[in-house]
């Protein structure tokens, strides 16, 4: 993998060995992923029930002629392209209570990178309880002020990115590059909580 | 009562979680509660945790974006 020329030996299998599971894979979830492989993490389950669509492009990590594509495909293929060879379990479903637990029971490690406030509560509520290192985002629409989003260690395991407060709502809206912060902030303090370093 | 809140000393009458957040404003179903070093999410038995005099409660909002 790309990363290994700067991974010490135990850092690449501590890396190569985990399996993250992403509940989303839109503008949260296609970029951390993107930056969870590019650190060398190999195993990736990843959930999402929607397709690629124009608006999509303002920040997804997804190309014009993928357009109408599951995202969970288009996902696999695009970090199939930086890793061939990485294990991906991938699956075209909306999460919800029922499911959770089936889909992500062997992950090692959890990004929560769904849409809805309410999304993000259940899949929380789902996951919390295995005491996994777990990241999560709250506040990221509009743009400017990136010192607004910081992260908050809330018990051993969660990591909470965003400002806390820039809903994404009938006003306000998702962009690049503060969505794109705080995605790179989930992959970043997740790749420190997996080598058991201070996230 | 009073409890820290957010780090801040808080004089509150509630005498359950769930009824702070009340107090506050805040909607439990969107918020993570870290009370006496546990987590709480989405309500979760918030009803049942009795606030006790100098806890500590802090309250992170899950608005949404992605």
């Amino acid at each position: 993998m790309g990363a290994n020329a700067y991974l010490s030996e135990r850092e690449r299998q501590i890396l190569e060995s985990a399996i993250v599971g992403i509940a989303g894979a839109g503008g949260l979830g296609s970029n951390c992923a993107m930056h969870l492989v590019r650190a060398g993490v190999k195993k990736l389950v990843i959930a999402d029930f929607d397709t690629v669509n124009e608006s999509n492009l303002n920040r997804q990590f997804f190309f014009r002629d993928q357009l109408g594509r599951k995202k969970v495909d288009a996902l696999a293929e695009n970090l199939r392209r930086i890793e061939p060879d990485l294990e991906l379990d991938i699956h075209d479903t909306r999460l919800c209570p029922e499911n959770i637990g089936e889909i992500f029971s062997g992950c090692t490690a959890f990004v929560e990178a769904l849409d809805s406030a309410d999304a993000k509560a259940m899949f929380l509520k789902a996951v919390l309880p295995f005491g996994k290192p777990t990241v999560a985002t709250s506040g990221l629409a509009g743009w400017g002020k990136s010192g607004g989003i910081v992260q908050r260690r809330i018990g051993k395991n969660l990591i909470l990115a965003g400002d806390m407060e820039s809903n994404v709502g009938d006003n306000s809206f998702p962009f690049s590059p503060r969505v794109g912060i705080a995605a790179a902030m989930e992959a970043n303090a997740l790749v420190a909580l997996l080598l058991g370093e201070e996230p | 009562m009073k409890i820290t809140y957010q780090g801040k000393d808080e004089e509150t009458a509630a005498s359950t979680v769930a009824a702070f957040l009340a107090e506050k404003g805040i909607d439990a179903k969107t918020a993570i509660v870290e009370y006496r070093g546990e987590i709480y999410s989405a309500s979760e038995s918030l009803d049942a945790l009795s606030l006790e005099e100098g806890a500590e409660l802090n309250v992170y909002r899950i608005v949404s974006g992605g």
